[in-house]
């Protein structure tokens, strides 16, 4: 009798052993294909964006050449210079396009939006509509789906109050 | 089933962090949306209902009087924050609430799994309340807080300082907009908090701001104009915060600010150069405000700074060279720089995760190879299976060949280390595959694998593809080297690198050279005819001049005679038609030839039987 009880308790440790290690076993394979799943995910967006940080440094240049082509000139010489620095950015830009780059220009009197903006202050008017663009400070940038600069604008407001002072508004703090 | 995770939160004033414990005991820190690490802690309200969190929420905050930023200022007071959208009135805790949710939805998305657990980070200082609301914060999110625990406490544990030593620490944590400093008492898996100080209202945005304005004042003396519009002052902050950046790794840096403003000339164009030590000078002020909250915690701790065991650095403002030198200086230890300091306290939490939860406990630690295993090849090669830090259990195959016509067995060498030369290496044991049918070198496929099992003992098989004969021995006694042996062979590999490149470079060049030689012979022999008598001429002559230079060992000769024979050996591949892809492949000198043709088993010794 106690003889076959042992025997009982040995199968049924050997069992809950072999179920142990079983479970052990798939855990072990699942865990590896979540890993591969998730790393081979993180590689597409890393190969995706691999160019955030050079292209992040290439915004000032191309906002130097915003402001430089924004300006007023009299001499016909200088208006020629300006075309040709013109195509000089364009094509600065399309060859950014190519990399998937796209701009974010809004327009003055469109709705504000801050999930691609970046409000830089409000104006006062009692009869204007609010939470409208009524000035495009700095283009903003994306890389394929990802906001890489938001667009700096000046936002109206119909209220009196006002808005509380934020500690720094700087978009580059976050990164 | 996947395993349960619990978010590491770092619910920070101005940003906050969440990381979590990965399967193999390390911790990753999970970005947002918008593809960064730390999210700002900011939470705006709009009348449509819509509620707004992070970077939208941060950019919209000058259009909008309902956005709350640093809340936590306000844990564990009965203060309530008015929204005039929703005309409700929000407890801090409910609005830190609205900063969870947002980071366990995106925690959740990236994962691709339900989260219901967090440990969260607070200030040592924070009492009874405010850690209460900071609990509830997260169940008002809808997360278990599984535990609270002390950003200090969590940047020791990122540091891996709980492995029973007992250690006295300072922490000096200076963020965006605060610092605070605390000296922990740690010792047998316990930390205890002795100290604390800092300063609320100091972060690396007073030194952005302090450059700001120094940018502006020299334009001032330069062109006489006083900026003052809102765009200019942003690009003074934003051309203010790359130069710290920079001036973290430089000594100077060009600030450059192109049609800063329209001036009586046109545009005016502002450039200017910054030093670091002007840089340091301008911000002394700043720095020293850390001084004396250092002096106190070790006042108030009753400790000299030399009983001090280590100093941690965490805040992302630490990577200012002076801010390092000042602790260095305050506190005679070198400080600690190895985590990220901005993302340290949340990866600590999500260490204490993995401890509550048992995972710490259960990660299988899993041994790694400490050397390379392989075989002795053709000319005394040793050609790795198993490289050095594979973790294990693994198996690994390969297919090898002969070296010469006709023969009848394969002598398997395995050896253990990492010179080149199998004989620089330990030999660990050897056999023989035999009865392999009578082929041309190089066309038998013997596949060799090599196993390791999860108790260290290796298998290594060698097996005939075409006769499916097969040999195997099991070594024991590989892993019974000590740490001495294996540190010695590692170094004795590293100071040999050069001499043994050279040799086994030579060994190869010869083996290609032998190889090519026989491929034309078997070409000549077998298609001589068909060959027109120029090009066999010449080839062969080329032929004649490699043997010539392998018998005299001329290794030079044979590198450059070489290249001239391949492309011969190539013309005289493509001229033969059933045999094609047979010289092909044993002309070959791309990466897939090389493990079959050209790695071929040493079997010198197997011949003579």
């Amino acid at each position: 009798m106690s003889q076959k009880k042992n025997e009982n308790d040995k199968i049924a440790k050997l069992n809950a052993d072999l179920e142990h290690w079983k479970n052990e076993y798939y855990r072990a394979y699942a865990d590896m294909q979540n890993l591969r799943k998730q790393v081979e995910k993180e590689h597409r967006e890393a190969i995706r964006y691999r160019a955030v940080g050079f292209i992040e440094n290439l915004l000032p240049i191309l906002d130097g050449f915003h402001m430089a082509l924004q300006a007023e000139v009299k001499s016909e010489e200088m208006k020629n210079f300006l075309i040709g620095f013109e195509f000089i950015y364009r094509n600065l830009l399309s060859v950014l396009e190519n990399e998937g780059v796209s701009e974010i220009s809004p327009k003055v009197g469109d709705e504000f939006d801050p999930s691609t903006m970046q409000a830089l202050e409000t104006i006062y008017d009692e009869n204007a509509k609010p939470n409208k663009i009524l000035k495009v400070n700095a283009k903003g940038y994306k890389l394929h789906e990802r906001l890489i600069r938001p667009s700096i604008v000046v936002v109206s407001t119909n209220k009196k109050d006002e808005p509380k002072k934020e500690e720094n508004n700087s978009p580059e703090m976050d990164a | 089933m996947a395993k349960e995770i619990i978010l590491g939160i770092d619910l920070g004033t101005t940003n906050s962090v969440v990381s979590y414990l990965q399967a193999d005991g390390t911790v990753k820190v999970i970005p947002n949306p918008e593809g960064t690490m730390t999210t700002p802690s900011v939470v705006a309200f709009k009348a449509s209902g819509e509620e707004i969190v992070g970077n939208a929420a941060k950019r919209q905050a000058v259009t909008n009087p309902d956005t709350v930023s640093s809340i936590k200022r306000k844990m564990g007071s009965a203060e309530k924050v008015h929204i005039n959208a929703t005309k409700k009135d929000y407890t801090p805790q409910e609005i830190s609430a609205k900063i969870l949710a947002y980071m366990k939805k995106y925690a959740e998305e990236n994962l691709g799994q339900k989260v219901q657990k967090a440990v969260i980070t607070v200030p040592a200082y924070f009492n009874d309340a405010q850690r209460q609301a900071t609990k509830d914060a997260g169940q008002i999110a809808g997360l278990d807080v599984v535990r609270i625990i002390n950003e200090p406490t969590a940047a020791a544990l990122a540091y891996g300082l709980d492995k029973g030593k007992s250690e006295k620490i300072l922490v000096y944590d200076l963020g965006g907009g605060t610092f605070d400093v605390s000296i922990l008492d740690i010792g047998d898996g316990t930390f205890e908090v002795i100290s604390t100080a800092g300063d609320n209202q100091l972060g690396g945005d007073d030194w952005d701001k302090v450059v700001a304005d120094w940018i502006k004042a020299q334009i001032k003396i330069e062109y006489g104009l006083d900026i003052n519009d809102k765009m200019a002052q942003q690009r003074f902050l934003d051309a203010a915060e790359k130069a710290k950046i920079e001036l973290s790794s430089s000594l100077q840096t060009t600030i450059s600010l192109p049609f800063i403003a329209m001036g009586a000339n046109g545009p005016v164009n502002f450039e200017t150069t910054l030093s670091r030590a002007k840089f340091q000078d301008m911000t002394k002020h700043l720095l020293a405000r850390t001084e004396e909250p250092v002096r106190r915690a070790l006042a108030d701790a009753k400790l000299s700074p030399n009983e001090l065991n280590q100093v941690l650095l965490i805040g992302g403002s630490i990577r200012m060279p002076a801010v390092q030198e000042l602790v260095k200086k305050l506190t005679g230890k070198t400080p600690n720089l190895s985590v990220n300091p901005d993302e340290a306290v949340s990866i600590g939490a999500a260490i204490q995760g993995g401890v509550v939860s048992g995972e710490i406990k259960d990660v299988v630690l899993l041994d790694v190879t400490p050397l390379t295993l392989g075989i002795e090849t053709l000319g005394g090669v040793l050609t790795p299976l198993i490289t050095r830090n594979t973790t294990i259990p693994t198996t690994k195959s390969q297919i090898f060949s002969t070296a010469q016509d006709n023969q009848p067995a394969v002598d398997i060498m395995v050896y253990q280390g990492e010179r080149p030369m199998a004989h620089d290496n330990k030999l660990l044991g050897h056999f023989q595959l035999t009865g392999i049918k009578p082929a041309r070198r190089g066309e038998p496929r013997i596949e060799v694998t090599f196993s390791i099992d999860v108790n260290g003992i290796v298998k290594v098989s060698a097996k005939d593809l075409d006769t499916q004969k097969e040999q195997e021995i099991t070594i024991t006694g590989s892993n019974g080297l000590s740490k001495e042996d294996i540190d010695r062979m590692v170094k004795e590999a590293e100071e040999n690198a050069e001499a043994d490149n050279k040799r086994k470079e030579e060994v190869e060049i010869k083996n290609k050279a032998e190889q090519y030689i026989n491929s034309i012979d078997q070409a000549l022999q077998e298609k001589g005819d068909s060959i027109d008598a120029a090009q066999k001429e010449q080839t062969q002559k080329l032929r004649d001049e490699l043997k010539t230079a392998l018998d005299n060992n001329d290794i030079e000769t044979l590198k450059t005679r070489l290249g001239e024979l391949e492309k011969a050996a190539e013309m005289m591949a493509q001229t033969q038609t059933g045999k094609g892809a047979q010289a092909g492949s044993t002309s070959d000198v791309h990466q897939e030839g090389h493990e079959t043709a050209d790695d071929v088993v040493d079997a010198d010794s197997t011949m003579k039987n």
